[in-house]
């Protein structure tokens, strides 16, 4: 056990980091929030009088203002939204309201709904406790008929416990895609809870956004639907962490009327935001010191001076990576050498649970982690963050930066940017993070194919009727009744009495996915001394680029080579070795149109078109969207040296390809484009090639900024699909095949998860910004020719290719209808307007 | 009108034990297919197109699901036991032979094909048929009577809300559903329910049909009256058809009384373990009833068959689905019966040996250890039938030597376990039971020592199991030092 630090001794190692003369010139800003102190109200007269001994047991003689102004809204009956930031004693908010309500009716039952299975076991035990104090009931679980029980229902539940929980639980804890998969088509089973739902909680609001959350709006259009047909009305309460339009939001996702509360009155010590740009260190080449070295080296400090840091890390190796260069700091010391774990998805719910509890009560001193420690898992709070690359969105920022801030006493998030063009457009522009309200959180529970998606599982659990089609049951934006009788076409619904029946031979809710999961899970199976354990679970598209054989596998930062992967079994068989290197899978994509859904930006032809940037005559340049068929093959690894990153060889990799259909948006360069760069096709066309693999690098990160969304929800692929030919990493000892005669490339950017979650769609009529930005970002960049910050470092694209890019992007510019092109915003501005 | 339409009429005047001819006037016309004006703007329909969703993708019924028949109970074409030989169902739907080939330009109307009426209630109505079986008739080998003379036992969780622990043909209700699909949930109905129970000296088998949705609400409440509070006989109806018609009596704001339920499945599953790879009602008819159902409309086909019906309101196809339906109905009659017979006598009641090591299972199951003690003894002990191939007499053994062992029996249960460590296969579960009794019950160290040093050689350093043996190994040699001392005292 580590002594917890004082005040005083985290500020003073937030002054020595920024006065150190090693980051001083480093730093881009350093943002300061004052201390806040806490502002109290009286427990509520009409509290059950068994709450008051209860909460007084844990400590809580009176409320926070905004658990009061939560409870008085909850119980009055009007749907809420709580917005306020980490460890502000959110779950108070609405844990009070449905304890009063279940105390005073043991008959009543409400659904909390977590957006991962992780967060309902948590909130699930947290209830629990609260209900026994309350009750003076030792054993509140469901199944053992005590007066009040919460339990988790998701996939885990062994199907033994399940007719309990339908039967006996007070509290249900589940996920929506239990809510949407499982619990709503069966909702006969559930009459029990349907029958007598007060209130229904949903936590984490802001993750529902997108895609997550269109679907989630209409499973709750089917949530209500339900609870009519049984009889309830229930009372939403939700929570949120801190977006622009949390309010309207909520309403949109709930389609009902909801109070806001987003007064915090919970205390809040000094709180410190640094963020660091790693110093150029080799101008000649444009190259940064790695991010990932500066991470450390910020992150050791801490931990040294025993401060309770989380470092996140933007992918699940560079986790393993920097747990590991993290546990080797302390390695030397023998004795009592604090400890510092790794935490990512993969890892075992036990290992996880541990995990957890080691944060809570101190016992670890450092976590690395992706963004699964993001949302409001409790591990207490922590009182340094660092933050290895930005996360991608400003919420994800504050949210991880969150974790770092206890009630009293300062404490700091350090931001280290990356050398990618979206973390150097942040350094150029930190007020764009500093000032700027979060993220609008956006959803579309009017998407056409979601809502017909959502309409065949909502017949299957009521016949909908006439009048309810007609209704806004379903929202305003479609004729609900032209969709059935589409749906009647093709022989899944039948409209019969005034009503539309299912009519097929199939379970609707099993075809639609709420996000993108796919289905069976990779096993690693540690066979060192013929253990045959399982160490950690895999998602099926991880598998591709972390379990081919020869891969070193990370656990804990534990190194396990992976002697034989067993495709049709979903098994990993791995051993456990002492490796020098970790391995770097690459993968190429292709992609193959399917269907162009829009072209051109709305061009009015027969205007001529001008440009003022570029003096020639513009080449008609017409960005697509459709659907895709995304072709992805891992090809290779890379073996890399720890701490020194030398590549120390290569391997093959032999696995099936990965095939699924996406939406993408794309545009193809005209061959007078190609001819105006100079580079023709008889020209070695290396310099073509670099040029465009430097303006998709730039378009892929700005791409992410304009569309808040994490780099690596959309793909980058640069290919001419009609003659087959795409773009692929380079491989030593494999020559790169040449591109055709007449390349025509199209630099194609996809939506990374099958089927699509909107971000092409949204991209497309946005092309102009996207080109102005890129067009800004080269021009803004102080290297010579080309660094990993624009076009990428110069040794792998050569030396003409920012040149060559920033006239690629010109002439694409140009080539765009001129009333895009001739409103020139940034991506700052852009998203600056949209907020 | 075809010749099928005839045939059915000329069979209808002339069969005695057919049910009363289709009363003319209350016969009416199945309501053609409501037909809803498109109201699709073409931009909706361009947008709905573009998307490509929507094909009514069927997905196939996950394999544990697949009892009925089906397409996977085609690839196990087990030999039939001997002496038994099929005979079709003596007692045919008289339409049997409705073909699908018949003539579709008009609407055949559906009552006239299968001899129905349309049953009126204060709810709607629906169609019913109803058909008389003479007890006296044999269904494949069983005579039908048979399912009178022994009451099935029920296991615990099957008793119900009364705790009835037996249960006669004559107090049940045989049910089974045909639905819109396999999936359950609130979106599957059952369009055809078959009720059997016996009525004087026959079995009546009553089918309620569904026309189209809205005949479900007058369907549902019929049914509810017409089978009371009697308990329930089915196949795999625990878990499904019984379920499935509880969502939908919710879903009918209706509610059922819960009742004893026997589930033939799970009975047929544990008496014919060893002998039957598939435990089908199509294979238990052929292997067990000796019924050869004839030209069958499949089940999984079944959903199809009502939704072309809806569409198209001809009858042909949908008409095989209320023959399938009733011999699943009549076939759980003579199941019933031999279930019955066998845990009656389950000692000389059974013809297989192999069968003993189910029965002997489902006499456990009914909190009969002596009787399954015996079964398996009688099992072990009779000889070889002439003709029949040799049988695995290991998985007996194994059963009996813990039994035995409950029992504290242990020198049976040494024997018994020590044959199956002495076989041609390592046996490391016998090895484990001849070390602990011989450790534990004889204090026989050196035998046990040498048991457990026999596993040890077939056993893989490292593995659990191998490290369990050398625990053992290692605590006898303790005890064997220990006891050095004392035995030169004695």
């Amino acid at each position: 056990m580590i002594a917890p630090r004082g005040p005083e001794d985290v500020r003073a190692v937030i002054d020595a980091l920024v006065s150190d003369p090693g980051y001083r010139d480093s730093i881009v800003a350093h943002q300061i929030q004052p201390a806040e102190e806490p502002k109290y109200a009286p427990l509520p007269d009409d509290l059950d009088a068994r709450l008051v001994p209860a909460l007084a047991s844990r400590g809580i003689q009176q409320l926070y203002t905004h658990q009061r102004a939560a409870y008085d809204h909850a119980t009055a009956g009007r749907h809420t939204v709580v917005v306020t930031p980490t460890a502000s004693g959110k779950t108070l908010c609405y844990n009070l309201p449905v304890l009063n309500a279940l105390l005073a009716d043991p008959g009543a039952r409400a659904l909390y709904l977590f957006p991962t299975k992780a967060l309902s076991r948590d909130q699930s035990a947290e209830l629990l406790a609260l209900m026994q104090a309350a009750t003076g009931d030792d054993a509140g679980d469901a199944g053992t008929g005590s007066l009040l029980g919460t339990a988790v229902y998701d996939g885990d539940t062994p199907p033994s416990e399940r007719r309990i929980v339908r039967d006996r639980a007070h509290v249900v804890m589940s996920n929506p895609d239990m809510l949407h998969a499982a619990i709503l088509p069966h909702h006969a089973r559930w009459m029990r809870l349907f029958e007598n739902l007060k209130y229904v909680v949903l936590d984490e609001l802001h993750t529902y956004r997108g895609v997550f959350g269109s679907h989630l709006a209409n499973v709750l259009r089917r949530l209500r639907r339900v609870c009519r047909f049984h009889g309830s009305d229930p009372v939403f309460i939700c929570s949120s962490a801190t977006i622009a339009n949390a309010a309207s939001f909520a309403s949109r996702l709930l389609e009902l009327p909801v109070e806001l509360v987003e007064e915090n009155g919970a205390p809040l010590g000094e709180r410190h935001f640094v963020m660091v740009n790693p110093p150029i260190a080799n101008p000649a080449l444009g190259l940064r010191a790695s991010y990932l070295g500066v991470a450390r080296r910020i992150a050791s400090r801490f931990l040294k001076a025993s401060v309770h840091t989380i470092v996140f890390c933007g992918s699940r190796t560079v986790t393993e990576v920097m747990t590991k260069y993290l546990k080797d700091l302390f390695r030397s010391r023998v004795d009592r050498a604090p400890r510092v774990v790794g935490y990512r998805g993969g890892y075992l719910p036990r290992e996880r649970r541990g995990i957890e509890t080691g944060l809570r009560d101190g016992s670890i001193l450092g976590v690395v982690s992706t963004n699964a420690l993001e949302l409001g898992i409790d591990i207490g709070t922590l009182d340094a963050c660092v933050l290895a690359g930005y996360p991608g969105t400003i919420a994800s920022t504050r949210q991880q930066a969150g974790r770092a801030g206890r009630r009293q006493g300062a404490s700091v998030g350090v931001l280290v940017l990356r050398s990618h063009p979206l973390d150097q457009y942040i350094a150029d522009h930190p007020e764009f993070l500093l000032d700027a309200t979060p993220e609008q959180a956006q959803l579309n529970a009017d998407n056409l194919q979601i809502l017909v998606s959502h309409l065949k599982c909502a017949a299957f659990e009521l016949p909908i009727e006439d009048a309810e089609a007609a209704s806004a049951a379903f929202g305003e934006a479609e004729d609900v009744q032209a969709l059935l009788g589409w749906l009647e076409e093709h022989g899944v619904v039948r409209h019969t009495g005034g009503r539309w029946h299912w009519s097929a031979d199939s379970y609707p809710a099993t075809d639609i996915s709420l996000r993108s999961v796919t289905s069976t899970n990779f096993v690693v199976v540690d066979t060192t001394r013929n253990q045959n354990d399982v160490i950690a679970e895999v998602d099926y598209s991880w598998a591709f680029t972390t379990l081919y054989e020869g891969a070193i596998y990370m656990v804990q930062s534990e190194q396990y080579h992976v002697d034989k992967l067993d495709w049709d079994r979903r098994k990993a068989y791995v051993r456990k070795v002492e490796s020098e290197y970790y391995t770097d899978a690459m993968s190429y994509a292709k992609v193959k149109v399917l269907q162009i859904l829009r072209e051109g930006l709305g061009r009015r032809e027969g205007k001529a078109a001008t440009a003022s940037r570029v003096s020639l005559v513009p080449t008609p340049v017409s960005p697509a969207f459709g659907e895709v068929e995304v072709i992805r093959k891992a090809i290779g690894y890379k073996k890399i040296k720890f701490y020194t990153q030398e590549n120390l060889g290569w391997g093959d990799i032999l696995l099936p390809e990965d095939i699924y259909h996406t939406q993408a948006a794309w545009v193809t360069v005209p061959p007078a484009i190609i001819e105006a760069l100079g580079v023709p096709a008889s020209v070695p066309q290396s310099d073509l090639i670099d040029a465009l693999h430097g303006v998709a690098n730039v378009l892929h990160g700005l791409a992410a900024l304009l569309l808040m969304c994490d780099g690596r929800d959309m793909g980058v692929v640069i290919g001419d699909q009609r003659k087959d030919y795409f773009l692929q990493p380079a491989i030593p000892g494999r020559p790169a095949e040449k591109p055709p005669e007449q390349f025509e490339p199209t630099i194609f950017l996809y939506d990374q998860y099958s089927g699509g979650i909107g971000l092409a769609e949204a991209l497309h009529p946005r092309f102009g910004e996207l080109l102005v930005g890129a067009l800004e970002r080269l021009g803004a960049c102080d290297c010579a020719h080309g660094c990993p910050s624009c076009v990428g470092p110069d040794l792998e694209v050569g030396p003409r290719a920012k040149g060559l890019a920033t006239r690629l992007v010109s002439l694409l510019l140009a080539g765009l209808q001129p009333g895009e092109a001739a409103a020139p915003t940034s991506p700052a501005e852009a998203s600056g307007s949209s907020v | 009108m075809g010749s099928n339409t005839d045939r059915i009429r000329r069979i209808l005047s002339d069969g005695a034990a057919a049910p009363p001819p289709p009363a003319e006037p209350k016969l009416r016309q199945v309501p053609a297919a409501e037909v809803v004006p498109a109201k699709l703007d073409a931009e909706l329909r361009a947008r709905l197109e573009a998307l490509g969703v929507t094909s009514a993708a069927r997905t196939p019924p996950p394999a544990r699901h697949r009892i009925y028949g089906g397409p996977d109970s085609k690839p196990a074409p087990q030999p039939l036991p001997p002496g038994l030989t099929l005979r079709p169902p003596a007692e045919d739907f008289p339409w049997a032979d409705v073909s699908p080939a018949g003539p579709r330009e008009a609407p055949t109307a559906l009552e006239r094909m299968v001899g129905a009426i349309v049953r009126e209630t204060k709810h709607g109505s629906f169609l019913q048929v109803e058909r008389r079986i003479p007890l006296a008739a044999f269904h494949g080998a069983i005579e039908l009577e048979r399912a009178l003379d022994h009451p099935v036992p029920l296991r615990p969780h099957e008793r119900g809300p009364c705790q009835r622990t037996a249960l006669t043909a004559r107090d049940a209700v045989f049910l089974d559903t045909e639905t819109t699909g396999l999936s359950g949930g609130t979106g599957t109905v059952a369009f055809l329910v078959g009720a059997g129970w016996v009525e004087g000296d026959a079995f009546l088998v009553r089918q309620y049909f569904m026309r189209d949705y809205p005949d479900e609400d007058a369907l549902l409440r019929a049914l509810a009256e017409d089978i009371g509070d009697r308990p329930l006989v089915s196949f795999n109806g625990r878990s499904f058809d019984w379920p499935l018609l509880r969502t939908r009596w919710q879903m009918n704001r209706y509610k059922i009384g819960e009742r004893a339920h026997h589930d033939l499945l799970t009975a047929s599953r544990r008496l014919w373990c060893s002998t039957l790879h598939s435990h089908s009602l199509g294979v238990l008819e052929r292997h067990v009833l000796g019924l050869e159902r004839g030209e069958d409309l499949p089940g999984y086909l079944i959903p199809a068959a009502w939704f072309d019906f809806l569409r198209s309101a001809w009858g042909g196809t949908i008409a095989q689905a209320f023959r399938h339906n009733e011999i699943d109905v009549v076939s759980m009659l003579a199941l019933f019966a031999r279930v019955g017979a066998i845990l009656d006598d389950p000692i000389d009641g059974v013809d297989a040996p192999g069968d003993r090591l189910g029965t002997a299972r489902l006499l456990l199951d009914l909190g009969e250890p002596e009787q399954a003690r015996r079964c398996l003894e009688v099992g072990l002990g009779a000889p070889p039938e002439e003709g029949t191939a040799p049988f695995d007499e290991r998985p007996l053994r194994r059963l009996l030597g813990h039994l035995c062992r409950r029992d504290e029996a242990f020198l049976e249960a040494l024997t018994h376990w020590r044959a199956l460590a002495e076989g041609d296969a390592f046996d490391e579960e016998a090895h484990e039971q001849v070390a602990k009794l011989y450790e534990h019950r004889f204090k026989d160290y050196p035998a046990a020592l040498e048991w457990t040093g026999a596993a040890l050689e077939h056993l893989v350093e490292g593995t659990r199991a191998y490290e369990a043996f050398a625990h053992r190994a290692a605590r006898l040699q303790r005890r064997l030092a220990r006891m050095k001392p004392g035995s030169r005292k004695g």
